[in-house]
């Protein structure tokens, strides 16, 4: 395979950055283990049947590439990727780890990122950030900013949710930004929002919704197309500014 | 030779049956579980384990 010298530039690129290898074979466990052994494959190798049937690929090595949100935004032979390419998807992701070597009194700062701990990571920080030592200064600039990126990301999310009026989707990040943010001004800021929403006659219509829908997918096909067509109409009729209203709706249309 | 032909019948019914409609750009990623991993992501146990990442799916053989 003369491919993984190729993947393992990248992987070396790019990993911390948020770009993941899933190189999916579906021979047995030890034919894959020794040739992982063998060629010094530091990326993500995985065992599964049937994802080349799945995904429609015509042979190997075939790739997809998939965004945070799990949708296809390339496919190809995998010596079509370049660095600009990848280099481009995770330009707007935060880091998932930190490695750049930072300040000693930063180490907490950077730990707390790795793991997770957005607001701990900030209140680490905001203690150096008017230092005098320009070392340090410096360095607490930088993983404030990286904290920022991230914070960016989570709010972008929380916008596309917004606009799609997905009020479940957005309570749900709202929460796990809470979380990952707790400490902070930020984190407190998701966690009233997340709890307003909630609290909001719009999130309860969803959340019916969608319950409705689930309940009645299930029986569709056996039921006669008249009869389905009115239950998904009642169902975008009753609950018309939530997204499984207006996937009913969508629905009613095939019958 | 009716047999030769039935059976190259049935390979043909399975080609059909197995063709499924490919995965395009704009599509989502069906998830499926992972058997065993090497360097994979912690934890990581399915394809959906790793979203908030962008991943490189690539189906691959040793041969």
């Amino acid at each position: 395979m003369k491919g993984v010298p190729h993947l393992i530039e990248l992987n070396n690129k790019f990993r911390e950055r948020g770009f993941e290898i899933v190189a999916v074979s579906d021979e047995d466990a030890g034919t894959i283990e020794k040739f992982v052994k063998d060629k010094g494959i530091n990326y993500g190798i995985i065992k599964a049947s049937n994802v080349l049937k799945t995904y429609g690929g015509t042979g190997y090595p075939s790739a997809w590439v998939l965004d945070v949100e799990g949708k296809v935004i390339w496919k190809g032979h995998p010596a079509g990727l370049t660095d600009a390419m990848v280099e481009d998807w995770v330009k707007d992701l935060a880091p998932v780890k930190v490695t750049k070597e930072v300040h000693k009194v930063l180490k907490n700062a950077v730990e707390a990122y790795n793991k997770g701990e957005f607001g701990k990571a900030e209140s680490e920080v905001d203690k150096y950030l008017s230092s005098d030592d320009p070392v340090v200064k410096a360095d607490a600039e930088f993983v404030d900013g990286v904290i920022e990126k991230r914070r960016a990301v989570g709010e972008a999310k929380a916008a596309k949710a917004r606009d799609l009026g997905d009020l479940p989707k957005l309570a749900k990040l709202l929460e796990a930004e809470a979380k990952a943010f707790d400490g902070s001004e930020h984190g407190k800021k998701c966690g009233e929002e997340a709890k307003s929403i909630k609290a909001s006659k719009e999130f309860k219509d969803c959340v019916k919704a969608q319950s409705e829908l689930d309940k009645l997918k299930p029986k569709i096909n056996d039921m006669k197309a008249e009869k389905a067509k009115k239950a998904l109409e009642k169902i975008a009729r009753d609950f018309p500014n939530t997204p499984a209203g207006k996937e009913a709706a969508e629905l009613a249309k095939d019958f | 030779m009716t047999k030769t032909w039935s059976m190259a019948l049935l390979a043909a019914l399975a080609v059909f049956a197995t063709a499924l409609p490919a995965i395009e750009v704009g599509d989502s990623g069906p998830d499926f579980k992972f058997d065993k991993s090497w360097n994979a992501l912690e934890g990581a146990t399915k394809l959906s384990d790793y979203r908030e990442r962008v991943v490189l799916l690539e189906v691959w053989a040793t041969w």
